[in-house]
Formats: structure tokens, C-alpha cells, sequence
């Protein structure tokens, strides 16, 4: 009776650590994923500061959306977790999607080669943090389904894993197709 | 995007206007060679059949078939003359295949919008050993190769190439035989070696506008070639990615290998995977495509050739309908071919006229936009101050 216990424990014991295994493969995945997503909103956010003042000149009458991506940019840059990053990041999509559309009204920086080249710019680091986003949601749809399984939830619960937010797309991004890139 | 695409209706345009009486001239200058064509067979089968009938009556067949020798030698020179008809019929042709030489040089410059000259078509040179090497997909050092067509055309501030390919590998077969000598039995070994082929098709190569740091595999979902797959499966399991993209029909088709996965996803973007999916709708066959690093595009295409497109003969005889019939078909075929580059969109120059890294301010370099980063930073700063 002692031994079919002992082989019990260590089967399960072995299953643990199988288990614990996996999900900090997946877990690390989900982090490497984002820290690739971090180096292209860092790309993003050494644009900000070019966009801010070169659409300040133009749109005086803007100026709470110009405030608002300061503001979103400096929070973003100091996020302290993962969650917390893609929250404002989510926000900061929604501020330069609304500056975007508010540029329509505003021909002369429309029309500006230095604007169209910055716009040009700009949709190319979308279309990298776009690819790293989808990357990253990936990775944790993979993640959190794998935790959310049972029994592997109780595991997950046991060693504390929880599951990540993903990015999903913004109010600004589901009302008009302006900067979603591909 | 301007597009120089060429629709039906442009080409017959041309046929109209200048090509028929390029083609006319043709058959004009072919005339003579096609005459002494059917009078030199035609003689000679009037000599064979001469010559049939007086051996029949040399040999007096007439007392073997019981007065019906008129018969033997009516099928007899009957088929004498169907064997001429016919190798009249097949010489012809292979002048007017030989002709389309000029044919798709004509046609792709037109296509393309380009001169003639511009146009590089080889009928027996094939693509580079480098270049089929660049684009990793074929086991060069286990399998052998050949090829022709080798076609280069200027092709919307790019260059496109095509040629035909095939790769193979010899098979040895072992069969063994029992033979009796002597009363004895003995078994032989008989070895024969096969040409087995792996893949034959069209090779595709462009450049493509949207930077890849790294390469990307896209391997048919059905292939069991295990030489084409066997240098990428060694590739990707030294440092590679096996993912699944989110178009499920793209997914369906085919296997991504990639050793980066945000870069895979950057170049096989949404649009790309639909544009992929539409050129699976345009033309058929088994497709392996490669992106790698820096901007070079490479697809095979199985069942598909130059050689293929070629054999699409001109009329014997000068027929205005039947000619542009044909000419419609090369055009169709290649123009086809050409609209991958813009199905794909590989000429968006959107990535090559504007450097990101030209709008970054870091510390010492100025921007694009002459606003280093210090002055955007107080103009922001500025701002939100004052909202503050």
C-alpha cells in the first residue's frame, strides 16, 4: 500500500514539474513576444515627440489630443508591467488615431512633404508593432488557454500563473479603418 | 500605386494596330520556306509511292492477292501520304514554336511597357546556380538540376525572372532475374537507374520593396517532397519557428518556417496572406515562396513553364482570328504571370522612400524633418505643461 502511494506522489510529482514546465515555456514565450512589442512602441514613442511638434504648428485648435499623446507617451514609457503597457498603449492608439482624423481638417499640414513623409514613417512602425502585436496575442491565446484548462488550472492556480491580457483593437480602430495597418 | 496593367481588350488593341502586321510579315517571309516544305514531301511521297507500285509489280503481287493489288497499293500510298501530311504538319509547327521565341520577347515587352531590347529571354540558358542557392529551397548538393527559358524583364522599376526548372534525383533499381545455364540456376542482379523528379516548374524571382531582415519559408501544406523540406526542416530546427497565421485559408495552403516570428508576421501582414491567396486563384499549382533577408522574392511554381506557354503554335496558314486566338492565350499566360508582382504587391515603394530610422531624433543625428529631439521634446513638454 506504501509503495502504490509513494508511486502515486511521484507520478505526481513528475506530472507537477512536466506541467510547470510548459507553462513557463509558454509563459516565457508570451514574454519574449512582448519584449518585441516593447522595442517597436519605443520606436514609436521616439516618433512622438517629431509628430507632437510638427502638427503643433498647424493645429493650435488641437492642442488637448497634442497634450493627451505627451501625456500617454511619458506614462507609457514608465509602465511598470505588462498589462499596464498595453493599457496605454491602447489609449495612445486612440489619441493618434483621433489626431489623425483631426488632421483631415487641416489641408496645408495634409499636403506637407515633411507631414506625408512622417505619416509614411509612422505607418511603417505600425505595421511593426502591428506584426508584434499579433505576435504577442498569439503567444498568449496560446498561454492563456493552456492555464485555463482543466486540470491544468488548479496548477496554474497552485504556481500562480495567470493569464495576459491581449491587445484587441481600439473604439478609434473598430469606427474607422484609418491606420490599422494591414 | 499608377497601374500598367494589361487587360484583353489592350492587347487585341495592339494585335490590330501594329502586331498583326508584324506577324503578317512573318508568314509573308515564311512563305517560301513553307513551300519548299510541302513540295519537298510531297515529291518525295510521289517517289516512294512510285516506287512502291513498281515493286509490287516487280515482285507480281498481283498473283498473291488474287487480283486486288490496285487495293494494297491504294492504302499503301493512302498512308504514304498521311505520314507526309502529317510531317509537313509537325515541321510547320515546330517553325512556328521556334517562332514564338520572338513571339514572348514581343509580348512581354508589351506587357511590361518596355522595349524589346530591354527584355533578356535565353531559350537555353536557366537561372544561376547562386540564385537557386540564394533562395534555399533546393537541396543543390543531393539533387541534380536543369532548366531553359531563362527570361528577364524590366518590370515596374524592378526586374522580374523567370525560368523553367526541374530538380531530380537518379533512382537505382534492383530487379533480380533467374536464369538456367548449363542446368544451373543462377540469379542475376539487374540495376537500371531512374530519373525521379521532384519538382518542375517555374522559377520566380523579383525584389520586393518591404525589407526582410530575416527568411521566410512557405511550404505547400500537401507536399511531400522530403528533398525540398529536408534543407529547410534542418534549417528550422537549428533556429527556426514553425507558426500558424491567423488567415485560415492561408493557414490551409500552406507552412510558414521562419526564424524570426515578428518579422514573418511584419512581411506575411494580413493583406499579403489574402494577396497570396488570389494569386492561388489565378494560377494553379503546388507554390513555394521565399522571402529572404533584405528584399529578395522567390517563388516556384510547380506545372507551370515557359516552355509550356510556347508550345502554343501559331496558325499553319495566315488566319487573322486564329492568330490572335493564340497570341490572346501567350498574352493571357504570361501577363498572368507579371501580375503576381502586382497581386503581391511587392512594388510598394511606400518602405523604400521613407527610412523610419531618418524620423527617430536620437542624440547627435538630425532628423528628416529638421527637429532634433530636444526641440520636439520642449515643444511637447511646452504643451502639456500648459495644460497642466
Amino acid at each position: 500500500m506504501g509503495i502504490i502511494i509513494g508511486v502515486i506522489i511521484a507520478v505526481v510529482i513528475i506530472l507537477m514539474i512536466v506541467l510547470y514546465n510548459n507553462m513557463l515555456k509558454k509563459k516565457n514565450r508570451v514574454k519574449t513576444a512582448f519584449s518585441g512589442l516593447d522595442t517597436m512602441l519605443k520606436k514609436r514613442y521616439d516618433l512622438m515627440p517629431n509628430l507632437v511638434a510638427m502638427v503643433q504648428k498647424y493645429v493650435a485648435h488641437e492642442s488637448d489630443i497634442l497634450t493627451r499623446i505627451t501625456k500617454l507617451r511619458a506614462r507609457a514609457q514608465s509602465a511598470k508591467n505588462i498589462d499596464e503597457s498595453v493599457k496605454i498603449n491602447k489609449e495612445l492608439d486612440d489619441a493618434i488615431k483621433q489626431l489623425n482624423i483631426s488632421v483631415e481638417g487641416y489641408p496645408d499640414l495634409k499636403s506637407s512633404q515633411n507631414y506625408l513623409q512622417m505619416q509614411a514613417a509612422l505607418n511603417d512602425v505600425e505595421e511593426q508593432i502591428s506584426a508584434a502585436r499579433r505576435t504577442y496575442n498569439a503567444n498568449v491565446e496560446t498561454y492563456n488557454t493552456y492555464i485555463g484548462m482543466v486540470p491544468l488550472n488548479i496548477v496554474a492556480l497552485i504556481f500562480g500563473f495567470k493569464p495576459y491580457e491581449q491587445f484587441t483593437a481600439t473604439e478609434v480602430e473598430r469606427e474607422n479603418k484609418i491606420w490599422i495597418n494591414q | 500605386m499608377k497601374s500598367i496593367f494589361k487587360s484583353e481588350e489592350d492587347f487585341n488593341q495592339f494585335f490590330d494596330r501594329v502586331y498583326y502586321n508584324v506577324i503578317s510579315e512573318y508568314y509573308e517571309g515564311y512563305k517560301n520556306r513553307r513551300k519548299n516544305i510541302i513540295i519537298s514531301k510531297v515529291i518525295f511521297g510521289v517517289i516512294l509511292s512510285i516506287f512502291f507500285v513498281i515493286i509490287t509489280n516487280v515482285i507480281e503481287l498481283n498473283k498473291y492477292t488474287g487480283g486486288h493489288v490496285w487495293l494494297v497499293n491504294f492504302f499503301v500510298v493512302a498512308a504514304i501520304f498521311a505520314c507526309i501530311i502529317a510531317s509537313i504538319y509537325s515541321e510547320i509547327k515546330n517553325d512556328m514554336i521556334k517562332k514564338n521565341d520572338h513571339t514572348i520577347k514581343d509580348i512581354l515587352a508589351f506587357i511590361s511597357d518596355v522595349s524589346k531590347e530591354q527584355i533578356e529571354y535565353e531559350p537555353n540558358k536557366m537561372v544561376s546556380r547562386s540564385s537557386l542557392n540564394e533562395a534555399g529551397l533546393f537541396n543543390l548538393d543531393r539533387v541534380e538540376y536543369n532548366g531553359k527559358n531563362f527570361t528577364k524583364v524590366p518590370y515596374y522599376k524592378n526586374t522580374m525572372v523567370f525560368s523553367d526548372m526541374c530538380t531530380y534525383v537518379y533512382k537505382i533499381d534492383e530487379t533480380q532475374k533467374e536464369i538456367y545455364k548449363n542446368g544451373k540456376k543462377y540469379i542475376r542482379t539487374i540495376k537500371t537507374k531512374k530519373k525521379k523528379f521532384l519538382f518542375d516548374g517555374i522559377y520566380i524571382g523579383a525584389t520586393m520593396n518591404k525589407k526582410s531582415k530575416n527568411q521566410i519559408y512557405l511550404i505547400p501544406n500537401n507536399t511531400s517532397d522530403k528533398f525540398i523540406q529536408s534543407k529547410i526542416r534542418n534549417y528550422i530546427n537549428f533556429r527556426g519557428y514553425d507558426i500558424v497565421l491567423e488567415n485560415a485559408e492561408f493557414s490551409k495552403k500552406y507552412k510558414v518556417f521562419c526564424d524570426d516570428e515578428i518579422q514573418a508576421r511584419y512581411i506575411l501582414s494580413m493583406s499579403l496572406m489574402e494577396r497570396i491567396n488570389k494569386v492561388d486563384d489565378i494560377i494553379k499549382g503546388k507554390k513555394y515562396i521565399v522571402f529572404k533577408e533584405g528584399k529578395r522574392f522567390t517563388m516556384c511554381i510547380e506545372g507551370l513553364s515557359i516552355e509550356k506557354i510556347k508550345r502554343n503554335a501559331l496558325p499553319t496558314f495566315p488566319n487573322k482570328e486564329k492568330e490572335r486566338k493564340v497570341l490572346l492565350k501567350i498574352f493571357n499566360e504570361l501577363n498572368n504571370l507579371l501580375k503576381i508582382y502586382h497581386i503581391l504587391d511587392l512594388g510598394n515603394d511606400l518602405y523604400t522612400k521613407y527610412n523610419v530610422d531618418d524620423f527617430i531624433s536620437t542624440a547627435g543625428v538630425q532628423s528628416a524633418v529638421k527637429i532634433d529631439r530636444a526641440q520636439a521634446e520642449k515643444i511637447a513638454t511646452i504643451s502639456f505643461k500648459a495644460k497642466e
